[in-house]
């Protein structure tokens, strides 16, 4: 008897558990797999005036006017000089960023505060319609300024000639001869000066730190390394340009058309 | 935030509250609106000062609380606790020799955010943490989870051309629960500085009258419309019936005809709140808002308390009749306010200013003497607030409050004379706070009364003078 009772346990034990082991876990990949194949069941009953992120179904144009345009003006140009004018900028670098901010490796201060979340469920054909709309805004006619101010004297001579004693190649190689940009390299002209100097201020300085609470998440705050790796470039190039100079090419460029 | 609490062994509240947190670790239990937009708080709060709306704060709001992506868990939870000294004064809570004791006050569950496309809601709920009293007095809804703010709201969005004259037009519909919850603007009577009080001690929110307009005290449901034009115009008008019983009820829960500590509020018929206001663009960081509000409440008496701040001083209910029922025939005290307000901010990193101000005129006709002795009174109200936020982490506030008014037996009566008191008074509320993570602020707030109750020496005739109301609170907000 006592026999037979040892030699039931090897039997439950390596014998029944393994198949309801199996069977429970087949039964929850087949789960998975029949739910991950249902499409997503949209809640929309307003899409061309969505404000829904993370479906598929709201055109990016929609996003554009209902959701970007919250901040970024619904014609790409912006009130505030933390957030920059998206009128006419390029399409591509467009493209770039809003999938940058999507796989979260752009990561400025406000880019981490403010445009990871908004981009994180930004479908591939989203992107595309967005930066389709913002480059087809009129790009921001920019105030007139008093073009003998010795700081945007400083400004134009930095963006046509660089400084070539301190490494610093003239900005419109590359941002165009007025600063329009070119597929990547973003339109410069007409841009937010704060923005400007915030960006510039990144690429002097590429290891600033902050420890802080990213995408909405309040539970898990952690140190960010700001950075923008497709703007590396910038660096070697911005590396000795003074905080002045910065400045002052950041104003000049404001005033571009 | 209007809430009336106790408190508890602190080790063992602050032991729940940790465990109630790490509960909900593995869900992601985020405060709601962040979780939804993937933003942070700095994008909807002016420089991290909650309850503080920047411009696109009050977008989202006025969208309904909708734009983003529905979450799977909408909750939210906030604490708030510290240490409040007692006063000596008449403003206190009935507890005497407490001061600077550290106790939890308001635990705030907080559910909603977007529902649909166009439907969302800012449900706030709170647990009135059980306080410890000693000495006098006794405070009604201790240990008790109760309604607070309720903004449930529907709104559409229409985005035009540049051409056009209406290029930017959102309406929407509210139920809510308080006058003035809706309001988007931090200096209408809901939203204004200090955000928070402490129940140990009254004086912490500022004057003892009028600090809402004193009908907007009143807690019941209300329904209304609003609209924003290409985001400069806004108007719009809420009715406010009673909640006592009925399919509103639980907006004013625990309130109802039944719990003694908490009576329904009753109001006659339905009573309109509106507000209007134009509100600048923004431009170079600045922009600016003027306002105009008001309210027509008529309030029957029941047979407990009528919502005032005497119940703050812990008096225990009477009753002749059945409890809480509503004293139809003996007529109404008619509310009427009208308010300007306006408000100032500039938002560029690391700066952040901003100010408040509103002027109000009530009028109040109490015929049958209800609460006042005479069938009519005036007061009239100044409050206002300037604050600066460096890098959404250190800030300082000061606040400027005034009141003025008939004499009435309501505010009592000076004990050497006997003539009745007025509501003259006059407070200041400092505070810095340092907020090392967005959803974590600590904060110390002063009240000084160079004014109370019309004087400023010895102004009841009990010797008390204006500064024995002063209070300093010492305290921690936490969202999560």
């Amino acid at each position: 008897m006592v026999g037979n009772v040892m030699k039931l346990f090897p039997n439950i034990i390596f014998s029944r558990v393994p198949p309801a082991v199996i069977v429970l876990s087949m039964g929850i990949l087949a789960g998975c797999t029949y739910f991950n194949n249902i499409p997503p069941v949209t809640t929309l009953e307003n899409p061309a005036r969505s404000r829904t992120l993370g479906d598929y179904e709201v055109a990016g144009n929609v996003l554009a006017v209902q959701v970007c345009a919250s901040c970024h003006g619904v014609n790409g140009q912006s009130n505030s000089p933390m957030i920059p004018n998206l009128a006419g900028q390029q399409k591509d670098y467009l493209v770039n960023q809003l999938q940058d901010y999507r796989d979260r490796s752009r990561s400025n201060e406000y880019g981490v505060q403010y445009m990871w979340g908004m981009a994180a469920s930004l479908t591939n054909r989203q992107i595309q319609e967005l930066a389709e709309y913002f480059s087809k805004q009129a790009p921001v006619k920019p105030s007139k300024s008093n073009g003998s101010d010795p700081k945007l004297v400083r400004g134009k001579e930095i963006f046509e000639k660089g400084i070539p004693e301190q490494g610093v190649v003239q900005c419109n190689s590359c941002h165009g001869p007025s600063g329009e940009g070119m597929a990547t390299f973003p339109r410069v002209a007409g841009q937010q000066t704060y923005y400007l100097t915030q960006q510039l201020n990144l690429w002097q300085h590429p290891d600033q730190k902050r420890f802080m609470e990213v995408g909405g998440n309040t539970w898990a705050p952690r140190t960010i390394t700001f950075a923008r790796p497709r703007g590396v470039l910038m660096q070697g190039i911005v590396k000795n340009l003074s905080d002045e100079d910065a400045k002052a090419v950041a104003m000049y460029l404001s005033t571009l058309q | 935030m209007n809430s009336i609490n106790k408190l508890k062994t602190l080790p063992l509240s602050l032991l729940g509250l940790l465990l109630f947190f790490i509960s909900f670790n593995h869900a992601e239990a985020l405060p709601l609106f962040s979780r939804q937009t993937g933003q942070n708080c700095v994008a909807c709060h002016a420089g991290g000062q909650y309850p503080e709306l920047t411009p696109y704060g009050r977008y989202f709001k006025l969208m309904a609380y909708t734009l983003g992506e529905r979450t799977d868990l909408p909750i939210s939870v906030q604490f708030v606790g510290g240490a409040a000294t007692s006063t000596n004064g008449n403003n206190g809570t009935g507890q005497v020799h407490q001061s600077g004791k550290l106790e939890p006050n308001y635990l705030f569950l907080d559910v909603g955010g977007k529902i649909t496309d166009n439907f969302g809601a800012f449900s706030q709920w709170y647990y009135a943490i059980d306080e410890q009293v000693s000495g006098k007095g006794s405070i009604p809804n201790q240990n008790q989870f109760a309604a607070d703010i309720q903004d449930w709201r529907y709104a559409d969005h229409f985005v035009g051309n540049s051409a056009d004259t209406v290029k930017d037009f959102i309406w929407g519909a509210s139920l809510n629960n308080y006058a003035g919850a809706t309001d988007v603007w931090n200096s209408s009577p809901m939203w204004m500085y200090p955000y928070m009080g402490s129940t140990r001690n009254y004086s912490t929110y500022g004057l003892p009258y009028n600090t809402r307009l004193s009908a907007y005290s009143v807690h019941n449901p209300g329904y209304g419309v609003y609209g924003y034009v290409n985001q400069n115009f806004y108007g719009e008008v809420n009715l406010y019936q009673s909640g006592g019983s009925g399919p509103l009820s639980w907006m004013t829960y625990p309130a109802s005809n039944s719990n003694p500590n908490s009576a329904p509020v009753y109001l006659q018929g339905l009573n309109p709140y509106f507000r209007f206001a134009y509100q600048s663009d923004e431009h170079d960081g600045h922009n600016w808002m003027l306002g105009f509000l008001g309210a027509n409440i008529n309030q029957y008496s029941s047979c407990n308390t009528v919502a005032d701040s005497s119940s703050y001083k812990g008096t225990a209910p009477t009753c002749g009749g059945p409890v809480n029922s509503p004293a139809l025939s003996a007529g109404t005290v008619k509310y009427q306010d009208r308010a300007i307000d306006g408000q100032y901010q500039y938002l560029v990193d690391p700066h952040t200013v901003t100010a408040q101000a509103r002027y109000t005129k009530e009028n109040i006709s109490d015929p049958t003497g209800i609460l006042y002795g005479n069938p009519n009174n005036k007061t009239n109200s100044f409050m206002s607030k300037v604050s600066y936020v460096y890098n959404a982490t250190y800030g300082a506030a000061v606040a400027f409050q005034n009141i003025t008014g008939t004499g009435d037996g309501r505010y009592g009566v000076n004990a050497l004379t006997g003539a009745n008191l007025n509501p003259n008074s006059t407070a200041w509320i400092p505070s810095i706070w340092y907020q090392p993570l967005q959803n974590l602020r600590i904060t110390y707030q002063y009240t000084a009364f160079t004014k109370y109750n019309g004087g400023t020496i010895n102004y009841n005739g009990l010797g008390t003078n204006a500064s024995a109301n002063n209070a300093s609170w010492l305290y921690l907000w936490l969202a999560m």
